[in-house]
């Protein structure tokens, strides 16, 4: 499969730009050894420079390490809640696909149910009843997104589970959570794997939009959505500010969709 | 009573359905329902190192009466037994401990192997799930399996897409071997494949039957491969055994109207039987309803009044010959 996503142009250069982000995410604060934080009164506003790459922002802190520590935040948030509607959508499709009948109705009400909420106002009204902290964004934003996941996998489910090869196994014997565990999500990474990226990209945009609307990762933590709050402000004064954390979630974002594709090029049998 | 065909080994029972239905119910619209029957009042019994051709059309249930045998699907009215026990009345336990010796090998090689299992998972899953076996222990009976089948053990660290059809097919026919079962059922298990690698895998199939005195129930549309494997043929039409005979006696003595025409427009050059295109009038009407009369009998060329109103039984007119028409009583 990497070989094949190697081969694949914009399957390729979406994996690098993602590799290297990741590194950077996590060995930035080393290569860039510039603390996010520290505010420094004599430089505020600074235009990028050879000392300040990226700029600094109104309280002198410097943007390009606090994009890289926004990385972080962003990608962390972006995982931990894709793992969540991963795990949700996956098990809950599973379990209708292969159960059917009554079970399977009503999974797929609840499905249902949750996408009749708009789902950034449902965000926006848990998130301010509860306090806009980290784990509650990544946990928000998971049980939000499980849906489309749970859909796929349930339609997977149910093809796969008339293959001849499920027959077999329960003749000879093999448990229902065996069959499902072995034999049938196994076949189904395929999909789950494209709408995981898919997934990534749309948790981004939407913790993004949370910080945009104040309601997000609070500052003086920096994230890519903050960030780019921050610098509206100042949009006519200092670009910089504004401009890179946006960038970041473009191309992040950009990067995720063409990964996404290229895996859906790369995964169907049909289109090769 | 003396069965006419000569490696008849054994009258002991293997396995039998008395009396099977099997409904299936097609919703149309909202509200309105339309009852499929895919058997109606199937009574077969499989005696041990028999081979039982069932051959029929499509849409015969041909399929589902072998699902029925598996115990994959439970039947709608009747009983199934397996080596002279109800399925019904089996405990979980009772049935785990059946459940090996009654395995299957599907027409689809390419769908009957999980792709993303390699061939040696895949034989040994079934000996672990039902034996307490050491990997090495498995390794070795994985071995002889695939010795049993024509395959070297080259094949083990493979997935499937990369064997042929009728390797695939052997590594199926493997997997249901390595559990020791007495009733294999084969469902149209070459219709898949080229015809020089059905013959080869007919031929495995019947020296594996003589050597290891199992059972099959060889599911087919084709009367040429039921004649070759056969010890005994039933056939099929809607829903209905209409003729049960030694397969030796093919195309000797008188047949239901229906293996008749199966026989008639049979393009084999070494068919006894002249083919007579012009007898091959209509299609089978779904049995949507329970039919009155003779499921035969919008084709039938014999037809007669009664026979749209009573239903022929099955009447053993010689010894191991059962048909179900009135012409032929």
């Amino acid at each position: 499969m990497l070989k094949a996503l190697i081969s694949h142009r914009t399957g390729f250069f979406s994996f690098l730009f993602l590799i290297i982000l990741f590194l950077s995410a996590l060995f930035g604060p080393y290569l860039y050894p510039v603390s996010p934080f520290e505010i420094h009164v004599q430089k505020i506003l600074l235009p990028p420079s050879l000392e300040h790459p990226l700029g600094t922002d109104l309280l002198g802190r410097d943007v390009l390490a606090r994009i890289l520590y926004g990385a972080r935040i962003s990608l962390q948030v972006s995982f931990v809640a894709v793992g969540l509607s991963l795990v949700l959508g996956v098990s809950l499709g599973a379990i209708a696909g292969y159960y059917g009948g009554l079970v399977d109705q009503i999974i797929c009400r609840i499905i249902d149910m949750f996408l009749c909420f708009p789902t950034i106002f449902l965000i926006l009204a848990v998130i301010a009843y509860l306090e806009p902290s980290l784990t509650n964004i990544m946990i928000v934003i998971g049980l939000t997104s499980w849906m489309g996941v749970a859909r796929l996998v349930r339609a997977e489910i149910l093809s796969l589970k008339e293959r001849e090869f499920v027959l077999s196994a329960r003749l000879y014997g093999a448990s229902s959570a065996r069959i499902i565990l072995r034999h049938l999500l196994p076949n189904a990474v395929a999909p789950i794997l494209v709408s995981a990226s898919l997934g990534m990209g749309h948790a981004i945009l939407i913790e993004s939009a949370l910080s945009f609307l104040g309601i997000g990762v609070q500052p003086p933590t920096p994230s890519w959505g903050n960030m780019l709050i921050e610098g509206k402000e100042t949009l006519e004064v200092a670009w910089w500010l504004s401009l890179f954390p946006g960038l970041a979630i473009l191309l992040t974002v950009l990067a995720l969709t063409l990964l996404s594709e290229a895996l859906q090029d790369i995964l169907n049998p049909k289109r090769k | 009573m003396q069965p006419m065909h000569e490696d008849f080994i054994d009258q002991e029972v293997i396995s039998e359905v008395k009396d099977v239905w099997k409904r299936f119910e097609l919703r149309i619209g909202i509200f309105s329902k339309k009852t499929f029957y895919a058997l109606r009042g199937v009574s077969l019994k499989v005696f041990k190192g028999e081979t039982l051709a069932i051959l029929g059309e499509s849409g015969c249930g041909k399929t589902t009466l072998g699902r029925i045998f598996l115990g994959l699907e439970e039947p709608s009215r009747g009983e199934v037994y397996w080596f002279g026990k109800n399925l019904k009345t089996l405990s979980k336990r009772e049935f785990k401990s059946l459940r090996p010796k009654v395995q299957a090998v599907f027409q689809d090689p390419t769908s009957s192997l999980n792709p993303k299992m390699r061939i040696k998972d895949i034989l040994f899953e079934p000996l672990s799930i039902n034996f307490r076996i050491t990997k090495e222990e498995g390794l070795s009976q994985i071995g002889e399996a695939l010795k049993k089948v024509g395959l070297s053990e080259k094949v083990l660290y493979c997935y499937p897409h990369e064997l042929s059809g009728g390797q695939r097919q052997r590594v199926a026919l493997a997997r249901a071997l390595i559990l020791q079962p007495k009733l294999l059922v084969l469902d149209e298990p070459t219709s898949a494949l080229d015809m020089t690698i059905q013959k080869q895998i007919l031929d495995l199939l019947k020296e594996l039957r003589l050597s290891f005195q199992i059972s099959y129930i060889f599911i087919t549309h084709s009367i040429n491969t039921a004649r070759y494997l056969a010890t005994r043929i039933a056939v099929m039409y809607l829903g209905k055994i209409v003729e049960i005979f030694p397969a030796q006696a093919l195309g000797k003595v008188p047949h239901h109207p229906y293996t008749e025409l199966l026989l008639s427009v049979n393009l084999d050059p070494f068919n006894p039987v002249k083919p007579n295109l012009s007898a091959l009038k209509g299609e089978p009407s779904l049995s949507f309803e329970e039919v009155e009369g003779c499921p035969f009998y919008p084709r039938c060329q014999y037809k007669k009044t009664n026979c749209q109103t009573l239903s022929p039984e099955l009447v053993e007119v010689s010894p191991g010959h059962f048909i179900s028409c009135f012409e032929r009583i």
